[in-house]
């Protein structure tokens, strides 16, 4: 085994790290987002206990999260 | 909390980036995507139109260039978003035509970035016949991702300095020639170049490749969002970027057509790293080999850059599905846009279809550059001057728009002497996209949030 064909590896290695280390951080403000959107949802829901039932994302939350895709049955703004 | 009421809370909520970026950052976008098309591809102009045909390709080139960046910067000085020339289509073409915009722009640079990982890898191969090639292009295209991830004002300063590496090692190949002692000089033009073999169709041809000289400096201005100052950066750093080309690519050619005979100049992959070689200079050959890859990697990280701007501004502008315009918390850089381009980029990477990939983005590119001439007349039409504050007015309109449109047609058609399957199959490509647009995802497009920044902003435009 010479030298390059150790580089070889080290460049794989490289990669491999940088990924886990891009996945990592995905995982974890996708997680915090979602966290965050539910709270937001939840607080929606309190405020709105009086009135209708409010379960579903609101496409304000959807906004705040990034994910402004239209939810069943609701139609996209 | 009702429907009406969350539509109007959404642009307030709408993710912003962060403005760091001065001069210095749009230039090292712009340059360093640049960059690379002077240490390959330009050559191959040498054997469509001869090496007289290759400067004169260049220079023409260089005008049709220097009209889009008046153009792009005057439009793009007064439009505060991320987005360039797609930012600039939505607010006076319309949605399909910024969708196709955006596309093209997104589409010309993954390519790019999918072709300078190749490079680098094949590059890297010359070494020693042990390395292999895919490791690096796929180490090139994660680091470059991360490094975006992270943040738009590293990720610009470093391409600072390995564009500007890059730039100083064509001057160390020009003064390693001595070109200024006439004695001394090793560059030999009289017999290594020849002339205009192919005469005025053979600079058509050779259109195409001029291109490679200037492929990539529009995408300054998809960056005008994070400048801390549009009416300043963005002039700045495009028209000095333009400037460094011009002069970056005639030296280019005065000192490859002068140290490498031009029926193997117009074959070479590396040309600058073959005139490196004719002078037979081990440091020199060093430097340029350095130059060479540094060129590459200034390329793949602006061209990260410019691609997930694109995408991440269709996003949020809902012309393509929202989840794409989410901004990293800590960042503050469309994280999501930057991953999702980085598997398309890889795909490509991996076909190994050098030829191809390019030509798709050059094609890309051109599409970009005609309407961009259209959207010019429009913007003077809707704004003439005097009715909104411009950080640049572009001088002789309609010339400018005139020559940009005759010169990105002269290219396109030069385009198709050699690649016409490519242009049928790209036209065929946009044609699908828009109908998928037009008939799927048009009716989730908000007219309102689309134009918003520029209904608060600019003032109503004439006959509207």
């Amino acid at each position: 085994m010479n030298f390059w064909t150790v580089m070889n590896g080290v460049a794989w290695a490289l990669s491999g790290g940088l990924f886990l280390l891009i996945l990592w951080d995905f995982i974890k403000v996708e997680r915090a987002r979602r966290a965050e959107s539910r709270a937001v949802d939840a607080a929606d829901c309190a405020a709105a206990r009086e009135g209708a039932a409010c379960c579903a994302p609101t496409t304000a939350s959807a906004f705040r999260d990034g994910t402004a895709e239209p939810a069943a049955g609701e139609e996209e703004r | 909390m009702s429907q009406e009421a969350a539509s109007a809370a959404a642009p307030e909520s709408k993710p912003h980036l962060m403005k760091v970026l001065g001069p210095m950052h749009i230039w090292a976008l712009g340059v360093g995507i640049v960059l690379v098309g002077e240490f390959m591809g330009w050559n191959f102009a040498v054997a469509k139109g001869g090496s007289l045909g290759a400067i004169i390709a260049c220079w023409v080139i260089g005008l049709l260039y220097t009209a889009l960046v008046m153009v792009n910067t005057e439009i793009g000085s007064v439009i505060p978003e991320a987005g360039g020339q797609y930012a600039m289509a939505k607010y006076l073409l319309g949605p399909l035509a910024a969708f196709n915009v955006g596309l093209m722009l997104v589409f010309e640079y993954v390519m790019l970035e999918a072709a300078d990982a190749l490079v680098i890898g094949e590059l890297l191969k010359t070494l020693n016949p042990a390395i292999r090639s895919l490791p690096y292009v796929i180490l090139t295209l994660m680091f470059f991702t991360y490094l975006n991830y992270r943040g738009v004002f590293a990720t610009l300063t470093v391409n600072f300095i390995i564009t500007a590496l890059a730039f100083i090692t064509i001057f160390i190949l020009l003064f390693a020639t001595k070109f200024y002692h006439p004695s001394q000089s090793l560059l030999q033009l009289k017999q290594m170049t020849n002339g205009l073999p192919y005469g005025l169709i053979g600079i058509i041809a050779a259109f195409q490749f001029g291109v490679w000289f200037f492929l990539g400096i529009e995408g300054t201005a998809l960056a005008a969002e994070e400048c801390r100052s549009i009416g300043r950066a963005l002039p700045v750093g495009a028209l000095v970027g333009m400037a460094t080309l011009l002069i970056g690519a005639t030296i280019t050619w005065y000192v490859c057509s002068g140290l490498v005979p031009s029926a193997h100049l117009g074959e070479s992959v590396y040309p600058l790293f073959d005139a490196a070689l004719a002078t037979h200079m081990p440091w020199v050959v060093a430097a340029l080999f350095a130059g060479t890859l540094l060129s590459c990697m200034a390329s793949a990280n602006g061209c990260i850059t410019d691609s997930s701007r694109a995408w991440f501004s269709m996003s949020r502008d809902t012309l393509i599905p929202g989840a794409f315009a989410a901004v990293h918390p800590r960042y503050k850089t469309p994280y999501r846009a930057i991953l999702f381009l980085l598997p398309i980029a890889m795909v490509f990477g991996f076909t190994g279809l050098l030829d191809q990939v390019i030509t798709f983005s050059i094609f890309s590119a051109l599409l970009v550059y005609l309407l961009c001439g259209y959207m010019m007349f429009k913007f003077r039409a809707m704004y003439p001057l005097g009715s909104m504050k411009r950080g640049y007015v572009a001088p002789w309109h309609p010339f400018t728009a005139i020559l940009l449109i005759t010169l990105a047609l002269a290219t396109l058609a030069g385009m198709y002497f050699g690649y016409w399957i490519n242009l049928l199959a790209g036209f065929l490509f946009y044609f699908i996209a828009s109908f998928w647009f037009a008939f799927h995802r048009y009716k989730y497009v908000d007219y309102k949030t689309l134009i918003k920044a520029g209904a608060v902003h600019w003032p109503r435009p004439k006959g509207y």
